[in-house]
């Protein structure tokens, strides 16, 4: 066992003018993670300390914050991984509304989801209809495979620079380009459209940021490059063959 | 004067997991646009709870050659016959039908044979192979899915929002609605509703070594059991055997899949002896995972395990290129916390994982309260003694669809009731009490000790003297409760929070207790020392526990045998003749 000093962003927005950074010194074996640390203040410390979790396993996707300046989930952030293990800095995650220390308002993030319609839709498929038969190794699947395994956990919005206000954002665009190449979805055009416009795919400055946060090493800014050259070909088929509504 | 916002839904879900988002998705299917459904969650919708934590998959009967009869004698099996049929009916009855919506309807895409047809794997007691899933991420996939859908419906969801307790209307018998709390602002909300779900996914973390998510506290058992709701088979808690050990790091417990017994990996004590060698001569460690739980545990509480109370599992002979190939997740996991299981032994004990006991109800998951719905792993009844692996999220999934179905239909009966002043002050009076007092006990402690007790107590193997000892101390534990005192204000105060969840904790333990002091034999998870083996001839009985007047009562039922009876099927072998241990969450 040895301790680390962790320095925890602290502010609650209905009473305190300013958030506050405290420390704290928190003893730590080779199998503490950073949100060990968080349970130990808030446990054996008695803090009042705000924070997610709930898988402590990667999967839920509850614990994203910002770790020695890196969006990261603190469940599968071993301090003795970290470059400098005895000092620790975890604020929360940028680009969203805090909620209370190291919590944000997850909402405006999931608004961005319903901009691009999450929902799936097919005209031939339903309840009563036999599963789609589909080649495990086509290039649609490829292409979506590795894109499904985002947990929503934010870190991308955190490290993107353009993304806020109005931007879709690094997983919502992840998120259209799974039903975009999946042919059994009917909404193609639909997603495209939303996705040409300013504040859709070109809003992506192509830092590629978000694809080196992800803790899932989604290769989120790749799909952005791709969909950017599906929006124009689509724009093209758009003013070449404009539809008859 | 306690403050409390007041609003009203038309139906009340309580719990977003997958029992609690398809209550939702199909009582919108089912109801007119005009009707309004509330989804609380104590986390994030959709990013909480055990369905999302699914790796292994779903059971159902995809393919011509398997059959809906087949799954079912699995799971009577499977139960040992304390199973209700009619439930475990409608289980299997309603998985494929789950499996089509997920695909067609909600675009989930599960793993592909070579041919592109859904792939199934085979799974631990099943004479089919019929397990569904999307790689090792099969929760992930279905609830990413069902918040997608739910998002662009018009469901409410109020996030970060706890149920604590149920409200009555002025009979005192019918659920009128849920004092809920609202935990960021610290803000009490009476939420009046015509039907109640409950959906908070049981509470297996009672014990110091789990699997589950961590805000999980039998929450949704503890408010039906305070209404008065029955439970059946509560002393059927299913532990798997390894779960890695971690220091007190809260990874403690997360499960290290059979896959790799089933590949060769061996079991040792802390005085280095292959112990199954005197539990399970010819089958080893790739007996049934009850088996291999029975043999860890007696070695560690006999003071055989290793320094931190568990025991060794030893993958190096199979030498560290196959274990990194083959396993890459788990030995991730075992580096993430300091071991390396292609390298190194690494340490692991029985970790308790889902509770097949619970809260009675019907095949539409009425409860004996009026207008108070159960759904998923609060609710009893599916599983009998033993949960099959693939088919807890088949529960969760087509029972709160038939919960959804059933509050859609029943509604217009009921209308949104008065609810009762009193009853939700004398309620946030004595929730907020600990937040009053200046000193007390620490919740923290008590809860170790509470989880301690079960471990020690009550847990994989069972004993009389341990068990009446389990409930003097549960009793001293409620007293303690009394006392406790909280830091801090009401916002988004976890320490708070953790009062309320102790509290439900100690009434679904004390249930869990009492109700294996009364089953005097073994069968499936429930193993006596002092009665080691089943006995079908007074036994074949599902044990009832019930809030009564001088506290909780036990009482016995013959099962009834409404399909089929243990006679008509083969009695399986204590331990299987299997070569390979199969996969099974
Ligand atoms: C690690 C792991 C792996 C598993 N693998 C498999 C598998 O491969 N196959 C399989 O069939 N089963 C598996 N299971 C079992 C399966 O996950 C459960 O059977 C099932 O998910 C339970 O679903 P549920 O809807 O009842 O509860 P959950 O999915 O756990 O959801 C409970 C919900 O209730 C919320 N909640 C809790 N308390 C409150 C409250 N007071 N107020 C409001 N909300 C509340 C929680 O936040 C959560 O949203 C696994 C379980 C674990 C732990
Ligand atoms: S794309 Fe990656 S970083 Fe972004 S939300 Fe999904 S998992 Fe998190
Ligand atoms: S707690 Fe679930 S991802 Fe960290």
């Amino acid at each position: 066992m040895t301790t680390s000093n962790v320095t925890v962003h602290r502010y609650d927005p209905e009473i305190d003018d300013e958030p506050t950074f405290e420390n704290y010194e928190v003893p730590v074996s080779e199998a503490t993670s950073v949100l060990d640390t968080l349970f130990h203040i808030q446990e054996e410390q008695k803090e009042n300390l705000s924070f997610r979790f709930s898988c402590r396993q990667g999967v839920c996707g509850s614990c994203g914050m910002e770790i020695n300046g890196e969006a990261r989930l603190a469940c599968q952030t071993a301090v003795s991984d970290l470059d400098d293990p005895d000092d620790i800095r975890v604020r929360p995650l940028y680009n969203l509304p805090v909620i209370k220390d190291l919590t944000v308002d997850m909402d405006d993030f999931f608004e961005k989801f319903v901009e691009i319609d999450p929902s799936f839709e097919s005209e031939s498929l339903d309840e009563t209809t036999d599963t789609a038969v589909i080649d495990p190794d086509s290039t649609e699947r490829q292409r979506i495979a590795p894109r499904t395994d985002c947990i929503g956990c934010g870190a991308c919005f955190s490290g993107c620079s353009v993304a806020g206000e109005t931007y879709l954002g690094p997983a919502a665009i992840n998120k259209a380009l799974t039903l975009i190449e999946d042919s059994r979805d009917d909404k193609t055009e639909e997603r495209l459209e939303r996705l040409q416009e300013q504040d859709g795919v070109w809003g992506c400055h192509t830092q590629g940021n978000c694809s080196n946060v992800c803790p899932k090493d989604i290769p989120i800014s790749e799909g952005i490059q791709y969909l950017k050259r599906e929006a124009i070909k689509h724009g093209v088929k758009d003013a070449l063959f404009p539809s008859s509504d | 004067m306690a403050a409390y916002e007041e609003r009203e839904t038309d139906i009340l879900i309580v719990g977003a997991g997958g029992a609690g988002m398809f209550a939702a998705l199909y009582a919108d299917d089912n109801t007119p646009d005009d009707t309004d459904i509330t989804v609380v969650v104590k986390k994030l919708a959709g990013k909480s709870g055990c369905t999302r934590m699914v790796q292994g998959g779903y059971n159902a009967v995809l393919h011509p050659e398997d059959s809906i009869d087949r799954h079912y004698e699995d799971t009577i099996k499977g139960g040992k016959f304390l199973n209700d049929q009619e439930i475990a009916r409608e289980l299997v009855e309603g998985a494929p039908k789950i499996i089509r919506k997920l695909e067609n309807e909600l675009g989930v895409f599960f793993d592909r044979d070579e041919d592109g047809h859904i792939h199934q794997k085979p799974f631990a007691g099943q004479s089919f192979d019929r397990t569904v899933h999307k790689g090792d991420l099969t929760g992930i996939e279905i609830m990413t899915k069902l918040r997608d859908e739910l998002l662009t419906r018009d469901v409410e969801f109020l996030e970060e929002t706890r149920a604590i307790d149920i409200l009555t209307d002025e009979s005192g018998a019918g659920a009128a609605g849920s004092l809920l709390l609202d935990m960021r602002r610290g803000e009490f909300i009476a939420m009046a509703s015509r039907m109640t779900l409950l959906a908070t996914g049981a509470g297996a973390t009672m014990y110091n070594i789990s699997t589950p998510a961590l805000e999980k506290s039998a929450d949704g058992q503890a408010m039906a059991y305070r209404r008065g709701a029955r439970f059946q088979d509560m002393e059927m808690m299913q532990f798997h055997p390894t779960g890695l050990l971690a220091g007190d790091t809260k990874l403690t417990g997360g499960v290290i899949e059979e896959g790799i017994r089933g590949e060769g990996a061996h079991l040792y004590n802390g005085e280095d002896e292959r112990f199954l060698r005197e539990y399970a001569p010819e089958t080893m460690e790739r007996s049934c995972r009850d088996v291999v739980s029975i043999a860890s545990y007696k070695e560690i509480m006999a003071g055989r395990g290793t320094e931190n109370g568990g025991v060794w599992l030893d993958a190096t002979h199979l030498g560290a290129d196959v274990v990194e190939e083959k396993f890459p997740g788990m030995t991730e996991r075992t580096r993430n916390v300091g071991q390396d299981l292609s390298n190194t032994r690494v340490e692991v004990s029985p970790t308790s994982h889902y509770h097949m006991g619970g809260a009675v109800i019907d095949e539409q998951c009425h409860s004996d309260v009026p207008r108070l719905f159960v759904a998923g792993e609060d609710a009893g009844g599916a599983h009998g003694a033993n949960r099959l692996g693939g088919n807890g999220v088949v529960d969760s999934t087509v029972l709160g669809k038939c919960a959804g179905e059933a509050m859609a239909e029943e509604f217009h009966d009921h209308e949104i009731g008065d609810i009762s002043h009193s009853q939700v002050t004398d309620i946030i009076d004595r929730v907020t009490a600990p937040l009053e007092r200046e000193e007390g006990e620490d919740i923290y402690e008590l809860r170790e000790d509470l989880e301690m007790t079960m471990w020690e107590c009550v847990g994989v193997v069972r004993e009389e003297s341990e068990l009446e000892e389990s409930l003097d101390r549960i009793e001293s534990y409620k007293e303690r409760l009394e006392r406790v005192s909280v830091p801090g204000s009401k916002r988004y105060n976890l320490t708070w929070n953790e009062v309320m969840d102790v509290r439900n904790l100690i009434i679904a333990a004390e249930m869990v207790a009492r109700s294996a002091l009364f089953r005097e034999e073994s069968r499936g998870a429930h193993y006596r020392n002092d009665f080691p083996e089943p006995d079908d001839e007074n036994w074949l009985a599902n044990v009832y526990v019930q809030q009564g007047d001088d506290g909780m009562e036990t009482s016995r039922e013959d099962v009834r045998f409404t399909r089929i009876h243990p006679s008509e099927l083969e009695v399986e072998p204590t331990i299987p003749n299997t070569d390979a241990v199969q996969g099974d969450d």
